[in-house]
């Protein structure tokens, strides 16, 4: 049943499409993934994306029916190698800019000590294109490319999910899907992992890996297609729960 | 206004848009997409981006480039057309690119090209605007940042009369056509065509009808939007059974 | 690197900077005020091989135009109706950016509108010249060129059209009844001629927006830095026959303002083609 506070919740809740006006000056908030879907016009700040509205204690924040991935600085990514630069690699991270791997990341990664010398490296022996690399962006530069690192300073990421990636399934699902995959503080992907035996790979850009049976993936993948398809539905955790055999803890049902 | 009843060809009143319906997210492979129908018209539109733009040198360093092609089948037309782009596909192409131009925030995405193909399988008139309005709804649902959408309309004098949504038999019996698209919200023009022959105050009463069916329309776009999220929000009935919809 | 500047000289880069620094000001970089054109210039008969030719110079824009008379057979579902077309290109000559080869899709755009300018102003009757009803009708040619891409082409263009269209002598048509076994297209300019008679004379008008001001006749530089233009083209009468948004967008009601402009500068330009004796009335 649905009790008061969440009707509450959802009266404050909103389906907009780009173009329509908000009421205030929207929030730019961690919610949002630092990236704002709201923008400034003569007629005051309008939806720039399909998506539901919020309004928080702090303003508003807008969940995207679908984004275009941005890169934002410490997020993991799952790439393909593209291209050859002079100096490293090319990888396509699906995002709305390209990526970089200079090949000093992976000297440093390998204990290497010498200086890159594009005379004497040969960058394809390393990796060639088509190769799956885990990375974290290390920084964006000034023309919005994502630089990527093998040597991430802070991070929870497993360094086997760093560098070449090999023996993977792989799932492909839009970037805005993460949040919801990965639930409140973690708490959705805590449970699928708790009850799926395997290694579950996610990369802020969409790109889900997974190593283990392929009863288990196919099992991943419908479980994964259900968060998709009923994004904005609430109970979705409880759903999720049922359909791994498991049951929720108290106070973890979502509403949102 | 006075003015006694004028039934059209199709047996429409001078203000009636045609039967309309907008679906969104009906290709599986494509970024974004949607399909009209108006009247017979039947046109699909795929998005697809942004991605790397090809050829490299062709890029800018500042935005995105959009690759439009608007394009009819050989099927499409009473009299078989030519599967390769006419003249007039090529123009339609570029009004229609630069229509949605003024909308998409395009500063987003540098280097980038955002391709948008539209495929009339079955014309019946008044064509690229429905274009526009069915592309608008494809990029909206790609999730590529738009400023607001963009919806068109036509309207034309037919039979010395002022009407909205000139239809094919309407446009080639015609006195005028009057095709234009629109930023609903922002409420600018973004394309705006006219042949034929009318006076300024013609123009003016045409206008404010096209102007009117496309804020019509504008709401199917909305409602085919919104749809989409409505259907995220439902729990399938197989299972607990204890959750409900919002 | 912006849109604009991609793939320019730096003269032009110079020139676009400027025309913003004035523009924003209200003002023009050729010492114009918003309102006005440049000078126009047309010469007549410059083509002595065409039927009928004209030359336009409108300020450093140059479009040269010849009307040629064929032979043709009607369409199938007008078989009473002569055929017009019209055709313009810009030469490789033109500017930096022309290229030679086939039309890209802002030359198709130009050569479309003018097409419409025309053909849907009834310029001409196209009844006046069946030869024989269903089978034989007038093929009249407009081609164009733009040798020199100074801005507002199309305004130039259509003038171009009306001045070589109105002063054109087309073959006899009489005559080709009375020898249809002898003339053909091979032979056609050596029948004996008459006046081509329009009946119309369409204007088209440019009219384009930078922020919140509306100018006319744009240079190419202020084309190019220019938010918004648009086309409309007006008939004797005051209707509009042809509108074309070129660019940008514009308000609902900056559509009317720059329709009023268009049409005072179209009253205008029929003015100066009178007084240069290329149209009556």
């Amino acid at each position: 049943m649905e009790s008061q506070e969440e009707r509450d919740t959802n009266k404050k809740m909103w389906i907009v499409t780009p173009g329509e006006k908000v009421p205030k000056r929207p929030r730019y908030g961690e919610a949002n993934s630092g990236e704002t879907y709201f923008v400034k016009t003569p007629i005051g700040y309008v939806a720039t994306h399909l998506g539901v509205i919020k309004k928080t204690g702090r303003g508003l924040d807008l969940i995207p029916y679908k984004n275009v991935y941005t890169p934002r600085r410490g997020d993991y990514v799952v790439g393909v190698v593209t291209a050859y630069a002079p100096n490293g690699w090319i990888v396509d991270i699906g995002a709305s800019t390209k990526a970089f791997l200079a090949a000093q990341e992976l000297i440093r990664r390998q204990g290497g000590e010498r200086r890159f010398d594009p005379k004497t490296y040969d960058l394809t022996q390393q990796f060639s294109i088509g190769d799956l690399i885990g990375a974290v962006i290390y920084d964006i530069n000034a023309q919005s490319h994502a630089i990527l690192s093998l040597n991430p300073e802070k991070t929870t990421v497993s360094p086997r999910h760093i560098g070449k990636l090999n023996g993977y399934f792989v799932i492909k699902v839009h970037t805005t899907k993460i949040p919801r995959i990965i639930g409140k503080k973690g708490s959705m992907i805590k449970m699928i992992k708790e009850n799926i035996d395997g290694d579950i790979v996610i990369g802020q850009n969409g790109v889900i890996l997974f190593k283990g049976d392929y009863e288990k993936y196919l099992l991943l993948k419908k479980i994964i297609n259900t968060i998709i398809s009923r994004t904005f539905a609430p109970g979705l955790t409880g759903k999720i729960a049922s359909m791994l055999g498991t049951t929720l803890e108290n106070g973890e049902n979502d509403t949102s | 206004m006075s003015k006694e009843e004028f039934i059209r060809v199709d047996g429409r009143k001078p203000d009636e848009l045609r039967k309309y319906s907008i679906n969104a997210g009906i290709l599986k492979n494509a970024d974004g997409s949607a399909e009209i129908r108006l009247g017979k018209n039947w046109i699909v539109v795929g998005v697809y981006g942004p991605k790397e733009h090809f050829p490299k040198f062709e890029a800018l360093q500042d935005r995105a480039i959009i690759n439009c092609r608007y394009h009819m089948a050989p099927y499409s037309t009473t009299e078989r057309k030519s599967p390769k782009p006419s003249r007039r596909e090529i123009e339609l192409s570029k009004v229609i690119r630069t229509a949605l131009e003024q909308a998409v925030i395009l500063e987003k995405f540098p280097e980038m090209s955002i391709d948008i193909f539209i495929e009339v399988l079955q014309a019946e008139g008044s064509t690229r605007v429905a274009s526009i309005t069915a592309a608008s709804v494809a990029l909206a649902e790609a999730g590529i940042p738009l400023r607001d959408m963009v919806v068109g309309c036509s309207a034309g004098k037919v039979s010395g009369k002022i009407v909205v949504d000139v239809g094919e038999e309407e446009d080639k019996e015609g006195e005028a056509d009057l095709p234009i698209a629109i930023m609903p919200n922002l409420k600018r023009v973004v394309l705006l065509q006219m042949d034929g022959k009318l006076t300024h105050e013609e123009f003016k009463e045409a206008f404010e009808k096209a102007l009117a069916g496309a804020l019509e329309l504008y709401e199917e776009q909305k409602r085919a939007l919104k749809g989409l999220i409505e259907k995220m929000s439902e729990i399938p009935s197989e299972g607990d059974g204890n959750e409900q919809g919002v | 690197m912006s849109k604009e500047y991609k793939g320019k000289t730096l003269s032009e880069i110079l020139r676009m900077e400027q025309a913003r620094n004035f523009l924003g000001k209200g003002m023009r970089e050729d010492g114009r005020e918003l309102t006005q054109y440049r000078p126009i210039d047309i010469k007549i008969g410059t083509i002595e091989k065409a039927f009928g030719s004209a030359t336009v110079y409108l300020g450093d824009t140059i479009v040269v135009t010849g009307v040629n008379f064929e032979i043709g057979t009607p369409f199938t579902d007008s078989p009473d109706s002569a055929i017009l077309l019209v055709e313009g290109e810009i030469l490789p000559t033109a500017s930096f950016e022309a290229e030679a080869g086939p039309p890209d899709e802002y030359e198709i755009e130009m050569s479309r509108v003018v097409d419409r300018s025309l053909r849907e102003s009834g310029i001409i009757d196209f009844k006046k010249y069946v030869i024989v009803p269903g089978e034989a009708v007038l093929k009249i040619f407009v081609d164009f060129n733009i040798l020199n891409d100074d801005g507002n082409i199309i305004d130039a263009a259509v003038i171009g059209a009306v001045a070589a269209l109105a002063t054109a002598e087309m073959p006899d048509l009489d005559y080709i009844r009375e020898n249809l076994e002898n003339v053909n297209n091979n032979n056609i300019k050596e029948v004996p001629r008459k006046p081509f008679q329009i009946e119309e004379v369409p204007i088209a008008n440019t009219i384009a927006m930078y922020g919140d001001k509306m100018f006319v006749d744009p240079t190419a530089s202020e084309e190019e830095v220019a938010d918004a233009l648009i086309t409309y083209t007006h008939l004797s009468t005051g209707e509009i026959c042809s509108i074309q948004l070129l660019k940008g967008s514009l308000s609902y009601e900056d559509v009317f303002k720059a329709l009023d402009l268009a049409y005072e500068k179209s009253v205008e330009i029929r003015n100066i083609l009178r007084e240069r004796g290329i149209i009556s009335g």
